[in-house]
């Protein structure tokens, strides 16, 4: 099976850290490529020859927030056919439907306890990445 | 006379009744006049003057090629009591009238020349009553009498004084006038409370889900730390340095939510603020960044106003440190901060302010980083932040503090930057 490929685009350092430690519980194989806000985002993955298996994308984050970078995602022709999972603090219905409608895959709330993350990630990679 | 007052001959019958102008016109000496003894009137002028004398309603008669005047006791009044009544009787018109005689005139002529009656309601014809010269009002008629020839020999005048109807009707127009404004008056203080308040809780809205997103993060961060410390004891260090760096986090949210929320402005807080004092304290403040980051701040000649010292003082510092902060990585931050009044055409350009109100312009201007004109309104927002959190420290909350601190003195607060370049902060508020 070929090496997974996972793309977070979090400002935070303690949050990809944290996404970072579920997923080698997840699969130590998995490989983590990182932007810190949306903008930055749109830059690598347009700039790099291969693609990612599956974006999660933080919904707050400075110069470029997830709906915007969402948005621009889906209207490049290179980029709108990766998976792209919401991963966020708070979800209010709205912004979950919002972002279902512009293409989202999933949308998940940042769980308050680090097992939750593992069992989620577990659930979205075998369903999307298989 | 007395004698002709008393026993009315026969052929004088259409002189009986009509109360005191009756006995007045019975008594007066026609034959001194141009129509002669009334024995001698045709019969036209003696039905004519029958009606008028008898009739309840005002009536006035010009009669002859010199419009000599009769009237009857209704009419009376409308003359006045200051010499008018009972002179006019049996004198010719222009001599009566003599007030109002080009005004009249015309309708006299126009209905002796065989044109059609004239009809005027509420016209005013200001004539001289009780010893001064009265606006009145009057709606009348002026219609032609002919005689025996079929000739127009007399005008009579049908007419009712409206001068009390027509002021009411102005005090009701009036009143209607300045109860329309001040409903308008009402409906627009209403429309800008609404206003207020729809902004207020959009606001509030705002605030709510920031607040409960940004005071969820860390605290959300601290629990799923502790749970990995639970299972991995090989972690601990690190894993409590983060969890001592979320708590920390946790607490500076909330003393800043806090400050934000007491931001109130209760009058007796409001003193006279020298801007030029309480920029040199905040310079103070910030002396030794100052010097670490080899800033140069300029500032000369700013006003006295009326304000919250603490939270005028809370401004310049947020404005101040935003410069400091965001400076350029390639050069020494230089911050010029100048203030000038406000012109009214100036005043056009932010709706936002009160009308009436003097205000001073005040501008913070930095050659840092500055930012894409696109963010400058979410930049006032609360917690928004255009990077990241390991780039330039803070809560996000600085500017949104600033914005609501210049509301509460009635002012505005904007920005203009370039990003590279630098960024202009302009605040508006009121010398008094």
């Amino acid at each position: 099976m070929n090496t997974r490929r996972l793309f977070l685009v979090d400002d935070d350092a303690d949050e990809q850290w944290i996404f970072n430690t579920a997923l080698n519980a997840v699969d130590p194989t998995i490989e983590l490529s990182r932007a810190a806000n949306g903008q930055d985002a749109i830059r690598q993955l347009a700039s790099s020859p291969s693609q990612p298996d599956v974006i999660f994308l933080d919904l707050n984050m400075p110069v470029m927030n997830g709906l915007e970078c969402l948005r621009q995602l889906k209207s490049n022709p290179g980029l709108s056919g990766i998976p792209t999972i919401m991963y966020s603090t708070t979800a209010d219905p709205q912004t979950i439907s919002q972002s279902r409608a512009m293409g989202a895959e999933d949308f998940i709330t940042k769980p308050y306890n680090f097992e939750e993350l593992v069992d989620a990630l577990r659930v979205v990679l075998s369903r999307i990445v298989a | 006379m007395l004698c002709m007052m008393t026993s009315t001959t026969p052929q004088w019958q259409f002189l009986q009744g009509g109360g005191e102008m009756g006995a007045l016109t019975r008594a007066y000496d026609w034959s001194a006049t141009a129509l002669g003894s009334p024995d001698t009137w045709p019969q036209s002028l003696r039905t004519t003057v029958s009606i008028v004398l008898n009739n309840r309603f005002p009536m006035f008669l010009f009669w002859g090629p010199e419009l000599l005047c009769f009237y009857n006791d209704g009419y009376r009044p409308i003359l006045g009591y200051d010499g008018k009544h009972p002179d006019a009787l049996g004198k010719p018109g222009d001599g009566v009238w003599t007030e109002v005689w080009l005004v009249i005139k015309p309708f006299i002529d126009q209905v002796l020349a065989g044109g059609p009656a004239i009809w005027s309601e509420d016209q005013l014809i200001p004539i001289h009553r009780n010893g001064r010269l009265e606006d009145v009002y009057w709606t009348f008629s002026f219609s032609p009498v002919a005689d025996e020839w079929n000739k127009v020999a007399g005008v009579l005048v049908t007419c009712t004084e409206t001068t009390e109807k027509v002021q009411q009707l102005a005090t009701v127009v009036e009143f209607s006038k300045e109860l329309k404004r001040q409903v308008a008056e009402r409906t627009a203080e209403l429309a800008a409370s609404n206003i207020r308040l729809r902004r207020s809780n959009l606001e509030l809205e705002q605030f709510a889900w920031v607040a409960s997103h940004d005071l969820q993060e860390p605290l959300r961060k601290v629990r799923v730390f502790t749970g990995m410390l639970k299972k991995n004891e090989q972690l601990s260090t690190e894993l409590l340095a983060k969890i001592d760096a979320s708590t920390a986090r946790m607490s500076k949210l909330i003393q800043d939510v806090l400050d934000f929320s007491r931001l109130t402005a209760p009058e007796e807080l409001f003193a006279d603020v020298h801007l030029d004092a309480a920029m040199r304290e905040v310079l103070t403040d910030f002396e030794l960044l100052i010097a670490e980051k080899r800033a140069v701040v300029q500032y000369h000649e700013l006003p006295v106003i009326r304000g919250i010292p603490l939270q005028i003082n809370q401004l310049l510092t947020n404005l101040l440190s935003n410069a400091l902060k965001f400076c350029h990585p390639q050069r020494h931050p230089h911050i010029e901060v100048t203030a000038v009044a406000v012109t009214p055409q100036e005043m056009a350009a932010y709706p936002e302010l009160v009308p009436g109100k003097k205000y001073c312009l005040l501008q913070v201007a930095d050659n840092g980083i500055g930012f894409g004109q696109q963010h400058a309104e979410q930049i006032f927002n609360i917690f928004q932040r255009l990077h990241s959190r390991e780039a330039f420290g803070g809560t996000g909350i600085g500017l949104a503090l600033c914005k609501k601190i210049v509301l509460n003195h009635q002012g505005s607060i904007s920005a203009r930057a370039v990003p590279g370049e630098g960024a202009v902060f302009t605040v508006l508020l009121p010398y008094e």
